[in-house]
């Protein structure tokens, strides 16, 4: 029963690598830029906690049940947050000021 | 029990009564569905076509959501094509990928599962999961591009 999870926590902190990446280096290009007041810091955080929340509410979604319901609500999950992922880098890309 | 003396003695009839049933009016044999009054048959065949509660509701909720999930999921097919990693490394294109990947699949996804996990829920629990996948799962870069285009047309002409 616990293997369904571990194996979607790993797929999960693989949903991280970007966030975490863009959380490390947007605010650092924004600065070097001379607008660092501008860094969209509701976008890095939130792109960065959606993972984390998704996660646990697809485990508490599937507590109980049986394997492969629960399978298939994290893969809903996993693909929800990478969807949503997607969505919060167009938003700070629409909303990036024109810098050259 | 004691066996009577007349020729009409069964015994297979024998073994399905039990003494004392004359006197309760439960004379005839328990057993035996062609001896009995009991509608069965009857019974089962009223359930088999009797309807599920709520099963009308959760099919008119599964089709209405079907054609604006069949958007999202073209939405997410055409978003993906406008996204680019600009990743230099290997690992972090392969992550893009597999999460481009991912969100084409989100929708599709989001909608056989919840018809799957919401079999016997009431409809407004299907409904209600279903509304919840369509606003999460809005399809924004490709919006975003077509926001862009149109704001564009609008200050050329």
């Amino acid at each position: 029963m616990i293997a369904v999870p571990l194996v979607f926590a790993l797929l999960f902190a693989v949903a991280l690598v970007w966030p975490v990446t863009d959380l490390a280096q947007v605010p650092v290009f924004y600065a070097a830029q001379g607008i660092g007041d501008q860094t969209p810091w509701l976008l890095l955080v939130l792109s960065v906690a959606l993972p984390v929340m998704l996660y646990v509410a697809a485990l508490l979604l599937g507590r109980g049940k049986p394997p492969f319901t629960r399978a298939v609500i994290f893969t809903i999950a996993l693909g929800t947050t990478f969807a949503l992922f997607f969505s919060l880098a167009s938003l700070a890309s629409a909303l990036r000021p024109v810098l050259f | 029990m004691a066996r009577p003396d007349d020729d009409t003695y069964d015994e297979d009839d024998e073994a399905l009564r039990w003494a004392g049933d004359e006197e309760t009016g439960r004379a005839a044999p328990r057993l035996g569905g062609a001896e009995t009054d009991l509608p069965l048959v009857d019974v089962q065949a009223d359930d088999e076509d009797e309807e599920a509660p709520g099963s009308r509701g959760r099919n008119v909720a599964r089709l209405a959501f079907l054609l604006p999930y069949v958007a999202l999921t073209v939405g997410w097919v055409l978003s993906v094509q406008q996204l680019t990693s600009g990743a230099v490394d290997l690992a972090y294109e392969i992550v893009w990928q597999f999460g481009e990947f991912l969100a084409l699949l989100a929708a599709p996804a989001w909608f056989v599962g919840t018809l799957h996990l919401t079999r016997r829920s009431r409809p407004l629990v299907r409904v209600g999961w279903l509304a919840l996948g369509l606003g999460a799962l809005l399809p924004w870069p490709i919006l975003f591009r077509f926001v862009a285009a149109l704001n564009f047309v609008g200050s050329v002409s």
